[in-house]
């Protein structure tokens, strides 16, 4: 019975053991971000009522915690549109739908924000810019 | 007659962990064998459990601005107990899930057979019938639970944080446990602990590894064919914290936890047929750096002895 008392705490320490959790310590850099725009292309044009599909692919060298996409209008500083999806991965295929309902031409920035889990409090961000006329 | 021993056995607790979503990791079900009868060797039964959470996830665009998830799992469990032999006895369980759950409004329901376990147990301190006063049980083994559920891998829902749902988790885990009862004529005491180790499933995930322990307390009251076991106690869980890809050791610091729920119930046996009914309430928890918050926990118990 003795030698049973003995080996609790060997068991106890080998769960303890078994209990430490190793994690990913890469820092965090924003230039290892990669997002290839699939559409809309660089200098589209759009007009209103088209839907602008979004659909980029997105990947980093570590864990990315997050993507979103916004719609800027660059003459009046609107946000015409934002969206967001979390992931665990380091690779994502990031896709959205905007209809342009703007009245006036104008130039559109499309952001992507990757927000990667080593530093989530400041995403990366690409961007493209696309007409939008009436 | 035959009497109900109350050196009746509390096994184990293990843990059915439907996948931890972007903010859970808290066990999305628990279950507990409870007491079991020893005046038959052997049991077959169905438990039906109730679980669930609210939560809610800080916005990636704006943080103070919170997106609100739940889920709730019912579980229908077939299960029974087995003896090898008068110290080894063997118990299965085999689950469905039905599982349905909101993450920023997105519904997803799912059902399916889960996870199968089975467990052995030895007693390495059996009670003596002939003591009139004190009596002792200690128990202790292991087991496994094998990725029978079904478990889809990471889809575009599980990588936007709604895996929960799944019926299987797709690993195989496995559980060690010990059990001691001590009674003194119509009271005793039951303490428990059992301890799950997680392997990383087939799509790179692995669940935390989990601890569970609880303190019961119970009175035994017999009239006739009658018996009825009332007790109540504290459960105490800890989980780890996942790995959204265990090869790449990256950590969901987004789940794992522990929380203690103060427990109360009800065993009754008659005859052949038993039944049970316990209700947990959580007291305090801290899952998934507090933006989860897990509801009370009902669960219920038939069993047919013989």
């Amino acid at each position: 019975m003795n030698l049973r008392y003995k080996n609790w705490p060997v068991f106890a320490i080998l769960l303890f053991a078994m209990s430490c959790q190793k994690k990913d310590n890469s820092p965090a850099d924003a230039s290892k971000v990669t997002v290839v725009f699939a559409s809309p292309v660089e200098a589209q044009t759009v007009h209103k009522g088209d839907t602008v599909n979004i659909l980029a692919d997105v990947s980093y060298y570590a864990e990315m915690s997050g993507i979103a996409v916004e719609i800027t209008d660059t003459a009046t500083g609107n946000q015409l549109y934002e969206d967001n999806a979390d992931t665990h991965s380091d690779h994502f295929t990031f896709q959205r739908q905007w209809i342009d309902g703007l009245n006036d031409s104008t130039m559109l920035q499309v952001k992507i924000l990757v927000f990667m889990t080593n530093n989530t409090t400041v995403p990366a961000e690409r961007s493209i810019y696309i007409k939008s006329l009436p | 007659m035959r009497s109900i021993s109350l050196m009746a056995m509390l096994v184990m607790s293990i843990s059915y962990s439907a996948q931890a979503c972007d903010l859970c990791g808290c066990s999305a079900s628990n279950q507990y064998l409870g007491i079991l009868p020893q005046f038959y060797r052997q049991f077959v039964g169905i438990q039906y459990q109730y679980t669930g959470f609210t939560a809610k996830q800080p916005s990636l665009l704006d943080p103070a601005d919170k997106e609100t998830a739940y889920e709730y799992n019912n579980t229908l469990q077939l299960w029974g107990r087995y003896h090898v032999s008068n110290r080894v006895q063997l118990f299965a369980f085999v689950p469905y899930h039905i599982n349905n759950g909101s993450d920023a409004g997105t519904r997803i329901n799912t059902n399916g057979i889960g996870d199968i376990s089975v467990l052995g147990n030895v007693a390495i301190i059996q009670d003596d019938s002939t003591l009139k006063t004190w009596h002792h049980t200690l128990l202790a083994g292991g087991g496994v639970k094998a990725p029978t559920g079904q478990y889809t891998g990471i889809t575009t829902l599980d990588e936007q944080g709604l895996p929960n749902v799944q019926a299987g988790t797709g690993s195989w885990d496995f559980i060690v446990n010990a059990n001691y009862t001590v009674r003194r004529r119509q009271v005793g005491i039951n303490a428990d602990a059992s301890y799950t180790m997680t392997t990383a499933n087939t799509a790179g995930y692995k669940y935390g590894n989990r601890l569970n322990a609880s303190v019961l307390g119970f009175y035994w009251w017999q009239k006739n064919s009658l018996s009825l076991l009332p007790q109540a106690g504290v459960r105490y869980e800890y989980s780890l914290h996942d790995y959204d890809n265990f090869e790449k050791k990256w950590l969901n610091e987004n789940s794992g936890g522990n929380i203690i729920f103060a427990t109360a119930g009800v065993q009754a046996y008659f005859k052949r047929i038993g039944g049970k009914v316990m209700y947990n309430v959580p007291v305090s928890q801290h899952y998934a750096s507090n933006n989860v918050t897990v509801q009370p926990r009902l669960e219920t118990s038939l069993l047919f002895l013989f």
